[in-house]
Order: structure tokens, then C-alpha cells, then sequence
């Protein structure tokens, strides 16, 4: 598997929900990313978008199955340095600004001092937030709040990123100057995988689908082949023939 | 590793600096030498013992206030505000956050409590009281700081199965409880022995200072209790489930 950025094998979660009760999150779960796809992952609240990601990040046990990340487990240092990872919800230590949190982060990461002024530069004009850089994130509005979770996620240059709904809490614009960042990205070679509730954001970006329900796969493949299958020209019709609402 | 634990521990430290908690604490203890010093009782000897029984009493409760604080509230408010998720995305493991946590709390508790204890000896030293020897102080300091590592690694164990408000509690409780009743404890050869290490009454009655073989036993005991309690930090946080 040369090109395999992302393999998830037969993967497993389960949950304790009660006295000798378990529900399953995620079931037998499989698909693979190659380099320079963007797959975008979608599903109702509950399909197991979240636990998927969560068991990537290793932030949950596993019950069954396995995780590669560049062919190595993704629990490992070298697979979580190649990996970017933007949660749904910006929170950051109030009491840093975005120059300190960044600098965190890129240490924890090995860049060098040099490198690294050099990096939260660019990431931080990219996202728009250079003149903000040494503010509080305490005064910060939400969307500077979610740009912030952009620079992080790409700070030290990772192949793999994976973007847990990335236009929530974005306005219009916001969501315009998000979506150009991750063309750019994808541009650069990199490989995404995004969770959105936002099917007319993931139908303009994403060349992958994965869409779930009660944690397992529904579909799996090539937005184009997809949407030919069901001779469908939107996603959003699409998706609602496929996990059976009306 | 050292690096990224180094990293952690930096970020627990500028909390400190940023956080009200800490010069409150410090305006707390000033006002407290302050307020000791304006009484007049007992003629110059006993006025010198109560006033240094309140200075130093004061310096330790406070330390270890403020480091129970942090300890209690790092790895639940982590959780609760889900900063902890982008953390443990970058290349850290669970270990090194655990043992990052701990130097962090430990490094704010040695801190405050320096400035404290200095403002302390300071004090003393205004008041012309000279009685106590240097290394009857440097004692009590290096005593304390293994205290400060006891309660700090405990705090951080109990903060993955307790809220933050009952743990400050349990653990503020434990260390009265240990320094009060001692031995009269119900099952006290069983529980930790935090009370050794306070020695304020040799220095308040400038007894002897403590014998070389007695410091090595009490460092012994307080970093193996030290490793067991992030130990076991780390064992029950490895499998927790995020």
C-alpha cells in the first residue's frame, strides 16, 4: 500500500451504556484514503462520525480492528506527526494567544525556534489571524476562534488532516476563506478527511464519500460514481435515498 | 520525551503567572505577616515564637492550597473544555501529558511556596530574630517541597475519579487531618504520612536541626509515594476513554 495515507481495518467500538449493557458505535468499520483524496465523512448525529475520528486520534479504547496511518499504527509518534487534526468544538487555554498556543503546539511537534517563527507567520496569515497573534484568546469571537483551530490543525505541515466539522460556528465568509484553504491544501498534495453536517460544503470539496448510519458504512466511493449510481445529481438528495429519510 | 513534557509543564507555569490566584494568595499571606506583626503580647520571646508559628503556618497551608488547586482542576478542566482533543492529536503520549501535569503543578506549588517562605524569613530577619539556624530553615524548605511533590501527585490521581470541588476538599481535609490528630488517626499505619514533613515547630522553638540519615529516609519515602501516585495516574488515564 504505497499510496494508503489512512487504512482502517474491520474496526470496532463499543460503548458501556448501563449495567451489562453495550452499545455499538461503530461496527466493523472499513475504508482506505489515498494520498491527495478528500474524503468527506457523512451521517446523522449518531451515525459514528465523531467515535470514527476519536478512534483515529486513539482518544477511545478499540475494541476490534486496526488503524494505519502511512502503513504505521496510528497511536505511533511517527504517524501522529504526520497527521493534522481540527476538532469540532475551538477551545484553546484562555490565557495564551494564538503566537503561544501555536509555539505549544510546534514544539510538541519537534520544529525548531527558527522554523517555527517562520510557520506560525505564515499559518497565521493564511488564516487571517497575523494581527491578532498576540491578543488573548479570551477576547477572541468565535470564528477567530475556529480560524485558530485551522492554523493549528496545519501548523507543522502534515500530510493527513482530519477536519471534525470544519464550517460550524464560520459565517459566510468564513466558510468561503475555510474552503479555499482546504482547496489549497489539497492542491499541495495533502489528503483530508472531513466530517460535515454541511453536504453542499463536502459536494464542493470532497472527491471521496463515506456516509454512515448507526455506525457502520452505508456507501463508500467517488463522489461522481456515487451520485451516478443513483442517477442523482445532488448530494443532499443523494444522501437523504441513502440513509432512508424523506 | 523530556521536550514535550517540558512543553506541557510550561503551559501549567503561565497559567500561574496569568491566573488571579496566586497574587491573591500572595496579598493573603502579607496581610496576614503584616497583621501578626501589629500585635504586642506575651513579652519579646513569646510574641517572636507566635509571630513566627503564624508566618510559617500560613506559608505551608498556602502552598499547598495553591497546589492542590492546580493539581485538582488541570486534567478534569482539560477534559470539560475538551482542550485536551487537539493536545493529544500531536505527537503526546497519555504519559507524558500525566508526567507534564505533575513537574507543571509541582514547579507552580515549588514557586509560590519560595516566594512565600522568603517573604517568611524575611520578616523574621526584620524582627531582629536571629535564633534560627540557616540550616534549620533550609530544612524546612527541602521537607516541604517533598510534601508539596506527595500532595501534588496524589491531587492528580484523585482528579480522574473526583470533581475538582471534592478533591481541593478530601485532599485539604487529609492534610489538616494528618497534621492535627497524627497518630489518633483511625488506620493511620495504613495512610501516607504527610505530617513528617512538617517541622514548623523545631523552627518556631529553634530546636536541633534534622540528622542527615533522617532527610535521606523522608526524600526516599516522598518520591517513591511520588511515583506510585503518577503511576497509577497514568495506568487508570491510558484507558480512559476521551
Amino acid at each position: 500500500m504505497p499510496n494508503s495515507v489512512l487504512k482502517i481495518e474491520d474496526l470496532t467500538v463499543s460503548y458501556n451504556s448501563g449495567f451489562r449493557k453495550e452499545k455499538v458505535a461503530l461496527n466493523n468499520v472499513s475504508f482506505e484514503l489515498k494520498k491527495g483524496d478528500i474524503l468527506g465523512l457523512l451521517g446523522p448525529n449518531g451515525a459514528g462520525k465523531t467515535t470514527l475520528i476519536k478512534s483515529i486520534l486513539n482518544l477511545i479504547q478499540i475494541k476490534n480492528g486496526k488503524v494505519y496511518i502511512f502503513g504505521k499504527p496510528s497511536f505511533s509518534t511517527d504517524a501522529k506527526r504526520r497527521m493534522g487534526y481540527m476538532p469540532e468544538v475551538a477551545n484553546y487555554y484562555w490565557f495564551l494567544t494564538p503566537n503561544e498556543i501555536l509555539r505549544m503546539f510546534g514544539r510538541l511537534c519537534g520544529i525548531g525556534a527558527k522554523a517555527l517563527s517562520a510557520r506560525i507567520g505564515y499559518v497565521l496569515e493564511l488564516v487571517g489571524l497575523l494581527a491578532d497573534k498576540d491578543r488573548a484568546i479570551k477576547d477572541f469571537s468565535k470564528g477567530m476562534q475556529e480560524r485558530l483551530n485551522i492554523a493549528q490543525a496545519i501548523l507543522h505541515d502534515p500530510e493527513l488532516l482530519i477536519l471534525d466539522e470544519p464550517f460550524s460556528g464560520l459565517d459566510p465568509l468564513g466558510r468561503i476563506h475555510a474552503r479555499n484553504i482546504f482547496k489549497k491544501l489539497k492542491d499541495e498534495g495533502k489528503t483530508i478527511l472531513l466530517s460535515s453536517h454541511e453536504l453542499s460544503e463536502a459536494e464542493l470539496i470532497c472527491d471521496w464519500l463515506c456516509i454512515m448510519k448507526d455506525g457502520a458504512v452505508l456507501k463508500y466511493g467517488p463522489v461522481k460514481t456515487l451520485l451516478a449510481e443513483q442517477a442523482q445529481h445532488s448530494l443532499e438528495r443523494y444522501f437523504l435515498s441513502i440513509i432512508g429519510a424523506r | 520525551m523530556f521536550r514535550r513534557v517540558a512543553v506541557i509543564a510550561e503551559g501549567v507555569v503561565k497559567e500561574l503567572v496569568r491566573r488571579k490566584d496566586f497574587y491573591l494568595i500572595l496579598a493573603l499571606l502579607i496581610i496576614v505577616v503584616i497583621y501578626s506583626a501589629s500585635f504586642s503580647f506575651g513579652g519579646e520571646k513569646g510574641f517572636t515564637r507566635y509571630f513566627k508559628e503564624m508566618g510559617i503556618t500560613f506559608t505551608y497551608l498556602f502552598s499547598v492550597i495553591i497546589g492542590v488547586i492546580f493539581a485538582a482542576r488541570q486534567i478534569p478542566q482539560e477534559m470539560e473544555s475538551k482542550t485536551i482533543y487537539p493536545l493529544l492529536a500531536h505527537p503526546v503520549s497519555r504519559f507524558e501529558f500525566i508526567l507534564g501535569k505533575f513537574f507543571g503543578v509541582f514547579l507552580v506549588a515549588a514557586v509560590s511556596f519560595t516566594v512565600f517562605y522568603s517573604i517568611f524569613i524575611g520578616s523574621v530577619l526584620l524582627r531582629r530574630d536571629f535564633s534560627t539556624p540557616w540550616l534549620l530553615f533550609a530544612d524546612g524548605y527541602l521537607l516541604h517541597l517533598l510534601l508539596l511533590s506527595f500532595f501534588v501527585s496524589m491531587t492528580i490521581l484523585l482528579s480522574l475519579f473526583l470533581s475538582t470541588a471534592a478533591n481541593t476538599m478530601i485532599t485539604i481535609i487529609f492534610y489538616f487531618a494528618t497534621n492535627w490528630f497524627g497518630a489518633t488517626l483511625p488506620g493511620y499505619i495504613f495512610l501516607p504520612h504527610p505530617e513528617l514533613f512538617d517541622i514548623k515547630e523545631k523552627i518556631v522553638h529553634t530546636q536541633d536541626v534534622i540528622p542527615g540519615w533522617v532527610l535521606s529516609y523522608l526524600t526516599v519515602y516522598a518520591v517513591c509515594y511520588t511515583i506510585l501516585f503518577v503511576a497509577l495516574s497514568d495506568l487508570v488515564f491510558r484507558k480512559r476513554d476521551l
